[in-house]
């Protein structure tokens, strides 16, 4: 526990730091990166955590997002839309994980693409909310101390957000609740002998990430104001997929660094090429074929040697040789459970 | 960092976690401020700004074929100009929305924000424009040419000082066309449009004129955007028999239900109406051939325009990319022009003149012919082409049957009765 | 009675484009547990490929050989260097294979660019059959028929040959199979050569009906994924029937309730694993 409270306070600092060094664009991009961050948080908790490789995360990131913007033709008050964002996500996740638990591997990516795509069918075909033309809102977040407006005050706004997230996240994962959702990813029928149902504590995490992709969604619309129908497609499934990826398969903060590289990356790359989704597909194959884990296993090993090099040069040889074979161990290990 | 060797461990990972997450956005904050310190230098080489134009286009996805064509189109304007408005240097700064309004609108605060262009353009597909007329009508920033957005209320409920057009609109065309069929081809029509916003609108003009004049319109139908096989819609036109078929499928669809049309042999029996400016796109005519024969469709652009400037616009389209063009590479051939002169008359790239000086109303000679930004409407009154598909020697290409005439928007929603 | 008629044809056409890519989908998935999400890729590249050969002049026939020809040989690398070092992890799978979508995927649009293009139909098909009101071109009829050919052919080789016979079993059992001695490695690399020629020649079969264009891809492979959900992974049985339902599905469900035919086969793929987790027909336990 203190040292997830420390971790936080880590992040928290970060967070707080970023606005102080940045150019407003940066700003702006950092304000994507912690929205996509908590979405990709969310679904690295199902799959990294749960074994559940779903494809239809982006239901739920845009159910939240419609939801705000649809009920903001009605109220502003910022508690009101991101509570109905919230339960309204609550409640589908609920019923769309029960359905989906049935099944597992690729017939579960298969029944959540469903969802998602029953859902990009109905806010494109039908003429609510703008159909296929998306729709606008001009709702800002007033919290009951003013309209967070500038885009300092937003990013600070959904820092908060993301922090809260991590430690949330942080918090169930090392619960009783997220040491048998891991066992029962890496061994059902064992944890099932031992008495627990692992249906419910499946379809537990994904009603949670539901919850928060949901929000993560909700927030997405104070930032762009807009939603479109291609907030449900395959794309943003994929691209999210990607950010966990890309950070660290079986972590919390490594799809929430996923999450910032890609927005990054995409928006320098794309400047000198068209050819990002051929950069982007060489990248997946990349990560699958060197089997070296994501940035933060990179970014483990690299430090590691880091510490390596200095305990040589302070001597004391013995101890360290055991010491580095260890810290290896666990690395490699830690790789290995993560692939 | 001797004895509690695995503790130390966990603390390092806390620690440098944070340490590399503030070292990653030290760099990336570094690699942001770069840009605006390049462009400081480049001032100082030139002694005079060069001008930024930042376009987002759809060059990925499906709606490619369109976002390349107008991509061609401005590239080719500022290469037979030197690069130059004036004797300010052009910069131009192109990014692809991959059709995707999320990502158009991330192009724009990109291009705005980091790059801070003086004049902005994009709006492949209608949500897409619509998107970015909202945007550049909160900020107040940057004038945007709309390149092909289509939606009718762009220039009624939802125009803005800051947003114009260089295409065409669903009642400028479905409007006209309403009025074309009724006259000459018969009084009793199918219409068939794709499911989504554009396919009601461009219904609901055509409709609404049809009837005007005098057609009966029998049946509507609404396959969803994405249908590969549209049987079942041609064997219920076969039952409704009519005279004459509206459809409006831009895209794929399009020339797949041409090609299911012909194949289906409705071709000989009802006119084909094209309302989607598909029939004559020259990847239409080399994807689908013959089968274009005898349709009719509309168009504020062809390659086979009578005037000495599209003689020539062809001419070096040709040669620089091997291909006819069509009336997407038009339109980014005027947004080139439209900014060119809009930059000339204002005098300067401050946005009030801009917009001040697209207010006062900008003619000038297209290769489609002569054409005016209406301010009532921030839309072009322009010729329009009712053409017909001919084949001579094996060759297929597009008659000329009727012209209309400095065709305006109308500056008022006329409230026609929304088809679906 | 002769408009559902022709719209029956219409929909078992579009089904045997479906069987086609789906059979190599299901088959690869049942023997080596891989989930190629990249399989749609080749069904569009082959349509691509034969475009090419076939505008520059030479006859549909020798196009749609070359083509498939071609799609295998990629298939070989595809498999040889990529696909068999992942055998182990599905998630893995998921990732290479998407990413193999992202980087053919722009290969085309680099190489075809993003215009709608469409294979010709064969001289020799391009006419239309009338009897009495039913009035249907010959090219689909000729397209359904490939499609019940291979499952005929299909059939006959799972039945009656060996190495169906081996390869059904492996479905069943792989390591009885390798225990008996079989070349384990170089049947796997057959059966995913074998499937993705299936896909290709679907693919060029699809050009003259379904054209090409950016993005298809997805279309096709979600398609084909809803066919062996329906039909059950690891049967060309499954993918068959599944075929046949999706393709009806698609064409009755757009006459009748036009806005929500697509989704009404993903409505129709949930109430059936609701009921049959593994598909109708389906052999894999997972």
């Amino acid at each position: 526990m203190k040292r997830i409270i420390l971790s936080t306070i880590g992040l928290m600092a970060a967070v707080l730091f970023i606005p102080v060094v940045a150019s407003p664009y940066v700003i702006y991009l950092s304000t994507e990166v912690l929205i996509m961050a908590i979405f990709a948080m969310s679904l690295g908790l199902i799959m990294g955590f749960g074994g559940m490789p779903s494809l239809g995360h982006s239901a739920l990131f845009g159910l939240g997002a419609y939801t705000v913007v649809a009920l903001s033709q009605y109220v502003s008050n910022v508690y009101v839309l991101l509570g109905a964002a919230l339960i309204l996500t609550l409640i589908f996740s609920l019923i769309t994980g029960f359905i989906a638990m049935r099944n597992t591997g690729i017939f579960f990516l298969m029944v959540t693409l469903a969802f998602t795509q029953v859902l990009y069918l109905i806010s494109s075909g039908m003429n609510l909310w703008g159909g296929a033309d998306g729709m606008s809102t001009m709702v800002r977040a007033n919290f009951g101390f003013g309209n967070i407006a500038s885009s300092t005050g937003l990013f600070y706004m959904i820092g908060v957000f993301f922090v809260l997230s991590y430690f949330l996240l942080k918090v169930y994962t090392s619960s009783p609740m997220g040491k048998i959702l891991k066992g029962v990813m890496e061994n059902e029928s064992r944890m099932t002998a031992l008495g627990f149902n692992p249906k419910i504590f499946k379809t537990a995490a994904y009603t949670l990430a539901g919850g928060m992709a949901g929000i993560a969604g909700a927030l997405y619309i104070y930032k762009n104001q807009f939603v479109s129908p291609e907030l449900f497609s395959v794309h943003t499934a994929a691209e999210a997929m990607i950010m966990v990826f890309i950070g660290g398969y079986g972590t919390i903060f490594g799809p929430a660094l996923g999450a910032g590289a890609f927005v990054f990356i995409e928006n320098y790359v794309s400047s000198f090429t068209d050819r990002w989704s051929l950069i982007l597909g060489l990248i997946f194959i990349a990560i699958v074929m060197l089997k070296r884990g994501g940035i933060i296993h990179l970014l483990s090993l690299a430090w590691n040697s880091i510490v390596r090099m200095r305990k040589k040069m302070f001597s004391e040889r013995k101890r360290n040789v055991v010491e580095v074979k260890e810290e290896e161990e666990m690395v490699n290990e830690r790789i290995t459970k993560s692939q | 960092m001797k004895d509690k060797t695995i503790i130390n461990i966990k603390k390092t990972m806390l620690t440098k976690l944070s340490v590399l997450f503030l070292g990653l956005v030290l760099v990336l904050t570094a690699c942001g401020g770069n840009e605006n310190a390049e462009t400081g230098s480049e001032t100082e080489a030139s002694g005079q700004d060069p001008v930024k134009l930042g376009f987002t286009l759809s060059l990925t996805g499906n709606y490619a074929f369109m976002g390349e064509g107008v991509k061609e189109g401005i590239e080719l304007y500022f290469e037979e100009n030197d690069y130059k408005i004036g004797s300010r240097d052009v910069e131009l700064l192109i990014e692809d929305d991959g059709g995707d309004p999320q990502k158009a609108l991330q192009n724009y605060q990109q291009l705005t924000m980091n790059h801070q262009v003086d004049f902005f353009g994009g709006g492949v597909i209608g949500s897409i424009a619509y998107a970015l007329t909202e945007a550049v009508e909160q900020d107040k920033q940057v004038p945007m040419i709309n390149v092909v957005g289509s939606g009718n209320s762009l220039s009624w409920e939802d125009q803005s000082d800051y947003s114009w057009r260089i295409g065409f609109s669903s009642i400028q065309y479905a409007g006209t066309q309403g009025e074309d069929v009724a006259e000459n081809i018969g009084e009793t029509a199918v219409v068939v449009a794709s499911d989504y916003v554009a396919g009601h609108e461009i219904a609901t003009d055509f409709v609404a004129n049809y009837e005007e004049n005098g057609g009966e319109v029998l049946d509507v139908m609404w396959p969803a955007s994405g249908t590969s096989d549209f049987s079942s819609y041609l064997s219920q036109i076969k039952q409704t028999d009519p005279e004459a078929v509206f459809f409006f499928f831009p895209g794929a669809d399009g020339p797949r239900f041409i090609q299911q049309f012909k194949d289906f042999g409705l071709g000989e029996k009802y006119g084909l109406i094209d309302g989607s400016s598909v029939l004559n796109a020259p990847s239409t005519i080399e994807s689908v051939g013959e089968d274009v024969v005898g349709g009719q469709t509309i168009a504020h652009y062809y390659p086979g325009l009578e005037n000495d400037l599209n003689k020539q616009f062809v001419k070096s389209y040709e040669e620089k990319y091997s291909k006819t063009p069509d009336a997407y590479v038009v339109n980014g051939y005027d947004t080139g022009k439209l900014i060119a002169e809009t930059i000339e008359q204002a005098g300067s790239t401050n946005s009030d003149d801009l917009v001040a000086a697209l207010n006062d109303g900008i003619s000038f000679d297209s290769p489609r012919g002569p054409i005016t930004l209406d301010p009532d409407t921030n839309h072009p009154t322009q010729n329009l082409y009712i053409l017909e598909g001919i084949e001579e020697n094996g060759e297929v290409s597009f008659e000329l049957l009727r012209t209309y005439e400095e065709v305006a928007m109308p500056t008022e929603n006329p409230g026609y009765t929304p088809q679906k | 009675m002769s408009f559902v008629l022709t719209n029956l044809l219409s929909g078992l056409t579009y089904g045997m484009l479906l069987f086609l890519m789906a059979a190599g989908l299901s088959i690869i998935y049942g023997l080596m547990r891989i989930i190629n999400l990249a399989h749609g890729s080749f069904f569009i590249l082959a349509s691509y490929v034969a475009y090419t050969f076939i505008r520059s002049g030479m006859n549909f026939w020798i196009g749609l050989v070359l083509a498939v020809i071609v799609i295998v040989l990629l298939a070989f690398v595809i498999e040889k260097f990529l696909i068999s070092k992942v055998q182990s992890s599905e998630t893995d799978q998921v990732l290479l294979t998407l990413g193999l979508i992202f980087v053919l995927g722009d290969l085309s649009l680099w190489i075809w660019g993003g215009d709608f293009l469409s294979v010709p139909v064969p001289g020799i098909l391009n006419f239309s059959i009338e009897v009495g009101e039913i009035y249907f071109p010959a090219y689909r009829l000729f397209v359904l028929f490939v499609g019940i050919l291979f499952a005929v052919l299909l059939w006959y080789f799972e039945n009656k040959t060996k190495i169906g016979m081996v390869v059904r079993a492996g479905v069943d059992d792989m390591k009885m199979v390798s225990a008996l001695g079989f070349n384990i490695k170089l049947m796997f690399t057959g059966v995913f050569l074998f499937g993705a020629g299936l896909a290709a020649i679907g693919g060029v079969l699809g050009g003259p009906i379904l054209g090409m264009y950016p993005t298809m891809e997805y279309e096709i492979l979600v398609n084909s994924l809803i066919v062996v959900i329906i039909g059950g992974l690891g049967s060309w049985k499954g993918a068959f029937i599944g075929a046949i339902l999706v393709g009806l599905v698609d064409v009755f469900g757009k006459l009748y309730v036009p806005t929500f035919s697509m989704a009404l086969i993903f409505v129709l793929m949930v109430v059936i694993l609701m009921f049959k987790p593994t598909g109708l027909f389906g052999r894999v336990e997972t």
